[in-house]
């Protein structure tokens, strides 16, 4: 028996015009050559949105991409997902703004997710849910995000990192017996929420006018209204947690490491992952780090990710992903997924339309 | 590991030059001991220690010494 299962069936991505290379962030930063930063955080350069850029800025230019690969056109589209935490506004929605931007019908679901770096892996799971249980035909699903707005100019330790970017994945239904995204595995342990937090700007503690930089040990400078990032914490969290969302991922899908073809993990910083790398005695081929051109752009690194494989020829229909997003919350979510991606432009021959 | 390859290591990390730390340093005095040497030595004990570093534990660190406590037993 078929019955309507989720898909990943295009990905584009969007990367803001100006970019903040490594020779700029040396002359800014004493101490620092741009061959210690590379060395330190895999990353040549950042994309990093103007003054005026928003997130809902960067989801249209990305879903303007996926409209122009053929792969779906805006009146196709019957629900919205789109995870940010640089919102345009703290209401409306932001998906409320880009429906109407992209000209997409009023009939299709918009609902924005606040989530950072496990968002990707979350918005497949909602996809797929929505899609399976025929609330949906399909899913457009765009992360979007500008950290850049969060962070201070004195504070290196993030800006040399995080980098602004927005992912379009179109999600379809497909007649199957079989799923072909997930099991997933979710969690969330909130203890570790002041580890990777904007303080101020919420109604919590409203944004502080002229709020004081204060510095820390490491020379770096923020305020209250700034994003702050306690590394140690961060790092030690990850190297807890993937290794048991790995187990748990290949219990839940009678799998075992061998049945991988690719670890697509959040691409956090490139140290930690050759380090996860080694732990796990993978190959290098087998768990990719392509984040030099970008930095880490939060919920989008895995579509990013994805789509670089796939443009490198590294991709092929029928091979087993884990993806693996984990960061800001602290939130973790992990799934396994056959990768079916059609080329530019194609329909799948059995693809349905629910009733 | 040995303390001597131990300290090895924290030149590494720190962007120090070969045979110039000491367990007396104060890491504020290394050329690059940042946040990310933080983050360098919390992967390296990991790795090469197997030990999963207390980040508070770590932050309370001052000296190259304190970093070697943090290792206890694994120093030889």
């Amino acid at each position: 028996m078929t019955c309507p299962k989720a898909a990943i069936r295009s990905l584009s991505y969007y990367l803001p015009e100006r970019v903040l290379t490594n020779e700029e962030l040396a002359s800014e930063y004493s101490g620092w050559s741009p061959h210690d930063i590379q060395a330190k955080t895999g990353i040549r350069k950042r994309h990093i949105v103007g003054p005026g850029e928003c997130a809902s800025d960067l989801a249209v230019a990305a879903a303007k991409e996926l409209f122009a690969t053929g792969a779906c056109t805006p009146s196709e589209v019957g629900c919205l997902l789109l995870c940010t935490q640089s919102p345009d506004y703290f209401l409306p929605t932001t998906a409320c703004l880009v429906q109407d931007r992209l000209g997409l019908a009023t009939t299709c679901a918009a609902l924005d997710v606040n989530l950072g770096c496990s968002g990707f892996v979350y918005g497949l799971g909602l996809a797929k849910g929505l899609i399976e249980t025929s609330q949906a035909e399909n899913v457009l699903l765009i992360t979007a995000e500008t950290y850049s707005k969060h962070i201070h100019r004195r504070d290196k330790s993030v800006r040399s990192i995080f980098g602004d970017a927005a992912a379009a994945t179109w999600i379809t239904a497909e007649e199957t017996g079989r799923d072909i995204l997930g099991p997933f595995v979710y969690g969330t342990d909130g203890k570790g929420a002041g580890n990777l937090i904007v303080p101020a700007g919420g109604l919590r503690q409203p944004r502080v006018v002229d709020a004081v930089a204060v510095e820390d040990g490491s020379g770096n400078q923020r305020t209250v209204n700034d994003l702050f990032m306690n590394g140690p914490e961060i790092v030690t969290f990850t190297l807890r947690i993937v290794p048991q969302v790995m187990a748990q991922l290949l219990t839940k899908a009678h799998r075992t490491m061998q049945d991988i073809d690719l670890f697509i993990f959040h691409q956090a910083n490139q140290y930690m992952l050759e380090h996860l790398r080694r732990k796990l005695n993978l190959p290098e081929a087998k768990l990719p780090i392509m984040m030099s051109h970008c930095g880490n752009t939060v919920s989008s690194t895995i579509p990013i990710l994805l789509k670089d494989l796939q443009t490198s020829g590294r991709l092929s229909a029928g091979q087993t992903l884990m993806l693996l997003g984990f960061g800001v919350g602290y939130s973790w979510a992990g799934a396994i997924m056959e990768w079916r991606q059609m080329p530019a432009g194609a329909r799948p021959k059995n693809a349905c339309r629910v009733p | 590991m040995k303390k001597e390859d131990f300290l090895r290591e924290i030149e590494d990390i720190a962007g120090a030059k070969r045979g110039t730390v000491s367990m007396e340093n104060n890491l504020r005095d290394l050329p690059q001991w940042d946040s990310m040497a933080y983050v360098a030595f919390i992967t390296f004990a990991d790795s090469k220690l197997t030990l999963l570093i207390d980040p508070k534990r770590l932050a309370s660190c001052r000296t190259v010494r304190d970093l070697a406590a943090l290792a206890g037993a694994r120093l030889a």
